[in-house]
């Protein structure tokens, strides 16, 4: 396969140049954000570690990366910015690397910079910043917002489409619910809580299922969209 | 070589833009290609620069598929739209990251091209007016020196000195293993420069000939007055007479008039293209 580490170089810095104001605000705004919490923790007092910047790093990062995913293909707005891109002399999977590496890598790792050096700026552990969870979740959010932005002109129609989706697989676990312990129903409620399940069910197979889930959701999940994301923006058309 | 077999392209399942249409475009060529509004020039430029896919048939540049975007073929080619962007950047900075891409790629013939078209390379493209942001366009493409250079009305916007030249660097940048495509409505701008002459309506090609072949063939002759003649082909009043559109019998040198062809093949698609069998 035709790859060239020099061509994403130049890709990236061709991002950089065209897209520095827009580039610049967003993270003025950021630090911007930090120094005015920096502010107001330092007029209150009574705490040896701020946990602020522990505690709030996951919610802005989901808030951040996934807002900057979502709008990680700004030339698709318009058809000549568009056109323009994909006439760049570059493979589609440089260009989709050089995006997936904004929205995966250096987004979510410059807010975690950021946070963590507030962080430890009052003398936080390093070990104590991260709590863990939640982690992969975030991954697998992030690859479906990048399959919507790499796959409509609006990602705000593709996250419809997507939470339309998600809609119809509620209801399809339901019925399947429904189905497998028809005994424990009345129509369409619980009838009974007493679910009976037998010991094996508690010692192997919920282990099992939930060790699946999480792999499905960690992996294979996040791995799927972007190899969708890919053929998608290969398919797009100007 | 480009190569379009059997190609099919609509936007809605309702009307199809082109239709079943095959062209062989060879290097060593300015070709002009001409339609009215809405017949699908610029989408047949988009279907060879692979923004747009054929949906039957296939668009083949240089022996792989336009819709590939393969990196040597776009690094060979760049297609100038008719609404050409330029980013919130100054000229140098778009010119040093773009130009990268390019591997004959002539800087000095940038900044000479926008010197002659009076474009100041310090200025923020955003403070460009529409005409200046074609120019630097069209500076870029044609320092680019790539071999398929595809270009969708570069004339519009431009000011008679850059039409002039438009048309000179046109002239002595092009080499022969070079294709260029313009698309054009303003057709007298190019008159001198286009070699083969492309018409295209209802998603078809009705007329495709070289320029010499429509000198040898057809006669442009002026008149005072309407010339009632089974030999006229065609007949256009324009200032000082009509222009009347005949076979040229004789040979005689006889320069072509775009627009008058144009008008020709457009009204009388069969027995013009009859003078070439």
């Amino acid at each position: 396969m035709n790859y060239s580490l020099s061509r994403v170089g130049s890709l990236i810095k061709r991002d950089l140049t065209y897209h520095r104001e827009a580039l610049v605000k967003p993270f003025a705004i950021f630090i911007g954000l930090n120094v005015f919490m920096l502010i107001i923790y330092l007029f209150e007092s009574g705490k040896e570690v701020p946990a602020f910047w522990s505690n709030w790093h996951f919610i802005i990062l989901f808030g951040y990366s996934l807002i900057s995913t979502f709008l990680v293909f700004p030339e698709f707005k318009d058809p000549q910015s568009k056109q323009q891109f994909f006439s760049v002399p570059a493979t589609t999977l440089e260009k989709y690397s050089v995006r997936w590496i904004y929205s995966m890598i250096a987004v979510p790792l410059i807010i975690t910079a950021v946070f963590m050096f507030f962080h430890m700026l009052f003398g936080g552990e390093i070990t104590s910043f991260y709590r863990g969870g939640g982690l992969w979740v975030f991954i697998a959010i992030n690859a479906l917002m990048f399959l919507c932005a790499s796959s409509y002109n609006n990602p705000a129609v593709g996250l419809s489409y997507v939470f339309l989706v998600l809609i119809c697989l509620v209801f399809v676990s339901a019925i399947l619910m429904r189905i497998v312990f028809h005994p424990y129903f009345d129509g369409w409620t619980l009838s009974s809580n007493d679910i009976v399940l037998s010991e094996d069910f508690h010692n192997n197979t919920k282990s099992t299922i939930l060790n699946f889930v999480k792999v499905f959701l960690g992996m294979g999940m996040p791995i799927a969209f972007w190899v969708i994301s890919y053929f998608k923006l290969k398919e797009q058309q100007a | 070589m480009i190569s379009l077999t059997s190609v099919d392209f609509s936007y809605d399942k309702k009307q199809r833009l082109i239709d079943n249409l095959s062209l062989t475009l060879d290097r060593g060529t300015i070709y002009g290609l001409l339609g009215k509004n809405g017949t699908g020039k610029s989408t047949l430029l988009k279907l060879i620069a692979g923004s747009r896919f054929p949906q039957e048939g296939s668009v083949v540049v240089d022996n792989i598929e336009a819709k590939e975007r393969d990196s040597s073929i776009l690094s060979n080619s760049f297609f100038l739209p008719e609404d050409f962007k330029l980013p919130n950047c100054s000229i140098k900075s778009y010119e040093s990251v773009n130009g990268v891409f390019y591997p004959k790629y002539d800087q000095d013939a940038f900044y000479s091209l926008l010197d002659k078209f009076e474009v100041d390379p310090e200025k923020r493209c955003k403070d460009l007016s529409f005409g200046q942001a074609k120019n630097v366009g069209i500076a870029f493409a044609l320092a680019t020196n790539v071999d398929l250079l595809i270009l969708d009305e570069p004339t519009n916007g431009l000011d008679i000195p850059s039409k002039s030249q438009l048309r000179e660097a046109l002239l002595r940048g092009f080499s022969d293993d070079q294709i260029v495509i313009i698309s054009t409505h303003q057709v007298r701008d190019l008159n001198q420069l286009i070699e083969s002459v492309i018409i295209l309506d209802h998603g078809q090609i009705i007329f495709h000939q070289p320029t010499h072949q429509i000198e040898e063939s057809i006669l442009f002759e002026q008149s005072l007055s309407p010339l009632q003649s089974p030999d006229i082909l065609y007949s256009e009043m324009g200032l000082g007479g009509y222009i009347n559109l005949k076979q040229n019998t004789d040979k005689q040198p006889s320069p072509v008039d775009l627009e008058i062809l144009f008008n020709g093949v457009v009204s009388n698609p069969s027995s013009i293209n009859n003078l070439f069998k």
